[in-house]
């Protein structure tokens, strides 16, 4: 008994390490194009959350936007604003996630300066191509690194899948639990055999 | 059927917490050490259930078989799967830390509900009445978590009684394949291990010094 208190109290030790309590199981990622934000959730072994309820809430707690998963997991809505969005997933059952998504669509007041320096001298200097605006680089570079946030998501996908080892190293740890279990118990009789 | 961090209340976070280290006192009190081994396994194949996802219409769902757990540990089913949670939460951050006695609670709780009303039925004599017992202990016990966690949620004061509903209409397919392989499960332990399925109330602690010459 003693030591198994003492291996869940370790167990729940190492649970309180920065971290590892902060996921959860249903995973809720968001990415903004072209004044869309599209979200898309799924479960810890990459599984799309099919009809699951999506709620958009802007800093105040309004609700922007609301609406349910389709297949593949994705819910968009448009938004052109900027600031942060809190997104808050439900999936049934209590399967849940809640995240916050800082859109910086153009009106952003951090980015824009950079984006006009930015574009200023690529019109100014060469003096030959025509000017290009803000809105092109944005929609240049947008193009540019979809393929990339795509793999990106793909890796993030399969790092929380549960993987082989993982699904082992539990099994072997609840064996070795019961094991320890048995251990104490035998020992524990063992003295008492002796005492008496 | 996990709950997530941050969606309920302090106060039922705390009530089941409390009601949980209870049932998990109950277990362990009544777990007899020649039992350890069938706890383990039963807890190993929890933990694996959880993690397979079986896209079934228009959600994914995945097995719980917290029947069977009960059937088969009668109140050991709340140390059995409390274990696997807690390696569920630490491999795989299912749930979290301060659900975990929440997360313990709507799934044993069931699982030991069911055992008292079909243990009966499963480990008497009549083979069409344990298949029934068997099916029923397994669908209803995933009922059982889901109407908790209803609870639950609905104490905390969400509006979620709309959203319950859907959401138990949406498990009602899982319970079907969850019935069916527990009595599938019943009626190959029926036929190879008799004595598997029936599970007392050991209501006195075993003498350890008997069962140190058991082992």
């Amino acid at each position: 008994m003693r030591f198994l208190a003492a291996v869940l109290t370790l167990a729940i030790g190492i649970a309180f390490l920065p971290g590892v309590s902060q996921a959860h199981k249903v995973n809720l990622f968001a990415y903004e194009e072209n004044g869309t934000v599209f979200t898309e959730s799924y479960f810890g072994d990459g599984i799309p959350c099919r009809a699951a309820k999506i709620t958009a809430q802007d800093e105040n707690g309004t609700v922007i936007a609301e609406g349910v998963t389709n297949e593949e997991g994705v819910f968009s809505f448009p938004y052109g604003k900027e600031g942060d969005l809190h997104l808050i997933l439900r999936a049934g059952m209590g399967h849940g996630a809640r995240i916050t998504f800082a859109t910086n669509e153009k009106n952003d007041g951090n980015e824009s300066p950079e984006k006009k320096e930015g574009a200023g001298p690529v019109g100014k200097g060469e003096g030959i191509s025509p000017p290009v605006s803000a809105d092109d680089v944005d929609r240049i570079v947008e193009s540019k690194i979809a393929p990339l946030r795509d793999s990106l998501r793909e890796i993030q996908k399969n790092l929380e899948k549960p993987t082989f080892p993982k699904i082992m190293g539990g099994i072997g740890w609840i064996v070795g639990i019961a094991g320890a279990y048995l251990w104490g118990v035998s020992r524990k009789s063992r003295r008492e055999k002796e005492k008496g | 059927m996990h709950l997530s961090e941050g969606i309920v209340t302090a106060t039922v976070l705390a009530g089941g917490t409390t009601a949980a280290a209870a049932g998990l006192a109950v277990g362990l009190r009544q777990l007899k050490p020649e039992n350890v081994p069938r706890v383990a396994i039963l807890s190993s194949t929890f933990f694996v259930a959880s993690l397979i996802h079986v896209p079934l219409g228009p959600v994914s769902v995945h097995l719980v078989l917290n029947g069977i757990n009960g059937l088969l540990l009668g109140w050991a089913a709340f140390p059995s799967i409390f274990v696997a949670l807690t390696f569920q939460m630490l491999l795989f951050q299912f749930g979290g830390i301060t659900v975990l006695g929440l997360n313990t609670l709507t799934m044993a709780f069931p699982a030991v509900l069911v055992w008292i009303i079909f243990g009966r039925m499963v480990g008497g004599r009549s083979n069409i009445l344990a298949l029934v017992g068997g099916f029923l202990a397994g669908s209803l016990s995933v009922f059982g978590g889901g109407i908790l966690i209803a609870f639950f949620l609905f104490l905390s004061g969400e509006q979620f009684l709309e959203a319950g509903t859907v959401a138990l209409v949406a498990h009602v397919p899982v319970m079907f394949v969850e019935g069916f392989f527990t009595s599938v499960c019943v009626v190959f332990l029926r036929k190879v291990k008799p004595e598997m399925l029936d599970v007392k109330w050991h209501s006195e602690r075993p003498k350890l010094a008997e069962h140190g010459e058991v082992l």
